[in-house]
């Protein structure tokens, strides 16, 4: 699924939100086909619990459903949506914080399951991939380490592919604090990330 | 290589399951809401205006000071309006840096206005500054009782919208809302003097600010 934005600036998921909010009732599953791949990823990045971000991006989507009324035609949908779950995710995690970090499974079968993984661009050989999945999940290792606002900030701007000012909306917060908070996290991961690293290239 | 998760085809039924039980605002619920609260606020400003009446040394002010004023008064409270109720280009408000701006540097700048700029006549009463004092409270209350409302129809129109930084937008519509209250009064209130200003006409902005912050933090 592309969530690249297109040459006028407005993606497709943009496009079936406004179909959706002019009053086209039939648009709205595309735009949780369009939209809630990405929004669940980031879901499940943040939390590591597969049922919680179906939940939460479930919820997201209701919300934005909700809101059809109030929706600007041109508004990028995919940092509403990623701001809804952020902060969706938060105040989960401050209902049930004693069980946060104790909830890190994922369910092995549907992880490794084709149909719930979808590549972008072309399909790379069976051990790139395995490389890359070992070094993405050393990476989500890693980013759960650090604070959270660090890790939203590296997630939206390298893993979402969201501008600056974008990621700025989705946080809450100024363009300048997200490249500090991205930067630490770049520091952080650094440090983190070496001996993989050094594995990887072996001896 | 970025690998998206799916969520699961039971996840993606039962979302559009509770969609179809779910009501949402129809299409131009915004554009219905702007123009009702505007005409809202319109019509009990100009009520409020013919109630309370125009000051009566109004032809004795010094123009220039007048229109300084009024204009700093009025652009104040459209900028502070209209950051407040933006959707923003991803539909959760304004970006925070001119959030910022307008809830700190408009209190700032308005100060330094009233604090510089007293436009008073001949007739203008300038009472001692500790009776300046003394009256300032009933201003600050007409202030506050001319904002209240146009608060809650800024809350009306922003309704359901998932805003990144509520606090700041409702500081920003607190502040917009004392400003048109602020603006009223002084076409209204015939004491001069810039401590009476400060504390009847700008003071009722804090706490405005503060009850906007809250009910919008409040309701997410």
């Amino acid at each position: 699924m592309l969530t690249a934005r297109m040459a006028d600036g407005e993606s497709p998921l943009d496009r079936a939100m406004a179909r959706f909010a002019g009053g086209e009732d039939a648009a709205l599953a595309e735009v949780y086909d369009l939209g809630a791949p990405a929004v669940f990823t980031f879901l499940l990045r943040l939390s590591n619990d597969r049922p919680l971000a179906e939940d939460l991006t479930q919820e997201t989507f209701l919300r934005i459903h909700r809101a059809r009324g109030l929706y600007r035609s041109g508004a990028s949908v995919l940092p509403w949506a990623y701001t809804i779950a952020r902060r969706l995710f938060l105040d989960s995690v401050r209902a049930r914080r004693p069980e946060v970090g104790q909830s890190a499974t994922i369910d092995g079968d549907s992880e490794t399951d084709p149909a719930h993984r979808e590549p972008i661009g072309q399909m790379p050989s069976a051990e790139e991939m395995l490389a890359d999945a070992e070094l993405a999940q050393a990476v989500d290792d890693a980013l759960a380490k650090i604070p959270e606002a660090q890790a939203s900030a590296f997630r939206l701007l390298k893993g979402e592919g969201l501008s600056v000012a974008e990621a700025a909306a989705v946080m809450g917060t100024s363009k300048g604090a997200v490249k500090l908070r991205a930067h630490r996290a770049y520091l952080a991961l650094r440090g983190l990330l070496r001996s993989v690293c050094v594995e990887r290239q072996g001896p | 290589m970025r690998l998206l998760e799916r969520p699961s085809a039971a996840a993606r039924n039962r979302f559009l399951l509770a969609a179809t039980s779910q009501p949402a605002f129809p299409p131009r619920t915004w554009i219905r809401r702007l123009v009702r609260g505007g005409v809202g606020a319109l019509a009990w400003l100009v009520s409020m205006v013919s109630v309370l009446g125009i000051r009566p040394d109004w032809h004795d002010l010094p123009a220039l000071s007048l229109a300084t004023t009024v204009v700093g008064l009025l652009a104040a409270a459209l900028i502070s309006s209209l950051l407040a109720l933006a959707r923003g280009r991803s539909m959760v408000g304004t970006a925070t840096e001119l959030l910022s701006v307008a809830a700190w540097g408009t209190p700032l700048l308005l100060f330094l206005l009233v604090a510089g700029m007293d436009p008073h006549g001949p007739s203008t009463l300038v009472p001692a500054p500790g009776i300046q004092l003394l009256r300032a409270w009933p201003c600050a209350a007409l202030v506050t009782l001319v904002a209240l409302p146009l608060v809650g129809i800024g809350l009306y129109v922003l309704r359901g919208l998932f805003l990144s930084r509520p606090g700041l937008v409702g500081a920003c519509l607190g502040l917009a809302a004392a400003t048109w209250g602020h603006l009223l009064l002084r076409v209204h209130c015939p004491i001069g003097g810039a401590g009476h200003g400060i504390l009847g006409h700008l003071l009722p902005s804090l706490p405005l600010m503060a009850l906007g912050a809250w009910a919008l933090r409040r309701r997410r």
